[in-house]
């Protein structure tokens, strides 16, 4: 009785509003918010990849330009790491499962949870692929600046390339800090951000096992 | 077994709204409406609609798809509600006949009552109220019919020693 009584109240719940689809707009209007969701993801990736583009551009000018060998074989080098960010994102985003919605709720958890645990690898390692090796490369180029007059060079660039000693000083422990922040931050992301959720997964996953004994 | 091009998404939606709309009431925590993720759960039914295969009926498959979009507005995957989909086309008109308070208030209670099970008890529990059976359950869950037996046995038991008193 009470448990006909509950699927009563259960059912009974959606009769406070009609819903109403206007048919003729519906696919229209879901087209529209595909494109604008796929239009987010393609300025995403654009801004991601950009960057390193930039990169890729004005250390080639750098190579080309600058004529201290030691500074030339750093700025090469940053090149190959720049082109091999744009390869790490890509390959990110190419290994993360798009989650089946239609799969059962316990597929979709563990597809869920295998993005997140992803997404936390890639970010608690940044400081091995994008952040020591370019200091490292910015402590070659760096250091590697020569007097430009010993090689009779002049160029816009040297107006900011640090020439005497304190100057190259300050400007790596400035890059220092900052990378000190970047993993900071995304430390700080994985801990505030994908922990929770990776723990509240795997909570509802063992709520979901369990009883498993009793039958 | 019927395959997707044997139905229509107008005729899926319309055949399955009031039981996608009473799950999300269930999962819509404010800042999120149900009204919010009813909309979410159309959009992904529409965007998974082309690989539907008639591998479970497109009941089962409809549940899949509200259960899962539902929990995952709860996981916070998006910032706030930024990403979820507006939609004008559907629209949400209040019933036109004066709903009854005490039907109000017995929803309110049996609302209390599954909010206060586990995640999971949750997600089952909704899907005995809409009296579907135990095989269907399972594949909606992906747990074994008898895994979800011995289940509602016991969310069962906790459901009706937490409505009983609040209904008397």
């Amino acid at each position: 009785m009470l448990e006909q009584n509950l699927k009563d109240i259960w059912k009974n719940s959606s009769r406070i509003e009609k819903i109403k689809f206007d048919l003729s707009r519906l696919v229209l209007d879901l087209n529209g918010k595909m494109k604008s969701i796929e239009k987010a993801i393609r300025t995403r990736d654009i801004r991601e990849i950009g960057a390193s583009v930039f990169g890729v551009l004005l250390f080639g000018y750098f190579a080309i330009e600058i004529p201290f060998p030691i500074t030339k074989i750093a700025s090469v080098l940053t090149i190959g790491w720049f082109i091999y960010i744009i390869f790490k994102l890509k390959k990110n985003k190419n290994t993360k499962v798009p989650i089946d919605m239609s799969a059962s709720f316990n597929d979709q958890l563990d597809q869920q949870k295998n993005n997140m645990v992803q997404e936390a690898k890639l970010l608690n390692s940044v400081l091995y692929w994008y952040v020591l090796p370019p200091f490292i490369l910015n402590i070659i180029f760096i250091l590697g600046i020569g007097n430009p007059l010993d090689y009779n060079w002049s160029s816009w660039a040297m107006d900011v390339l640090p020439v005497e000693l304190n100057d190259k000083v300050r400007l790596l422990t400035l890059i220092g800090l900052f990378n000190v922040f970047v993993v900071w931050l995304n430390k700080r992301a994985v801990k505030k951000s994908i922990t929770p959720i990776i723990k509240e997964i795997e909570t509802v996953q063992s709520q979901l096992q369990s009883d498993a004994q009793n039958i | 077994m019927h395959s997707q091009r044997e139905y229509s998404l107008e005729q899926v939606l319309e055949d399955n709204k009031e039981k996608i709309y009473r799950i999300c009431r269930i999962y819509a925590v404010d800042p999120i409406e149900p009204q919010d993720l009813f909309q979410e759960v159309v959009f992904q039914i529409w965007k998974s609609f082309s690989s539907f295969k008639a591998k479970s009926s497109i009941n089962t498959w409809v549940y899949k798809i509200a259960l899962n979009v539902c929990f995952r507005s709860k996981l916070k995957l998006e910032k706030a509600n930024s990403k979820l989909v507006k939609l004008d086309s559907i629209q949400f008109i209040p019933a036109e006949t004066d709903s009854d308070s005490d039907d109000e208030e017995k929803y309110k209670a049996l609302h209390d009552c599954i909010y206060s099970l586990n995640e999971s008890d949750q997600s089952i529990v909704v899907l005995y109220l809409e009296e579907l059976p135990y095989k269907e359950i399972a594949s909606i869950t992906g747990l074994s019919e008898n895994h979800i037996a011995v289940k509602m046995k016991r969310i069962k038991q906790q459901l009706f020693d937490c409505i009983t008193p609040k209904l008397n």
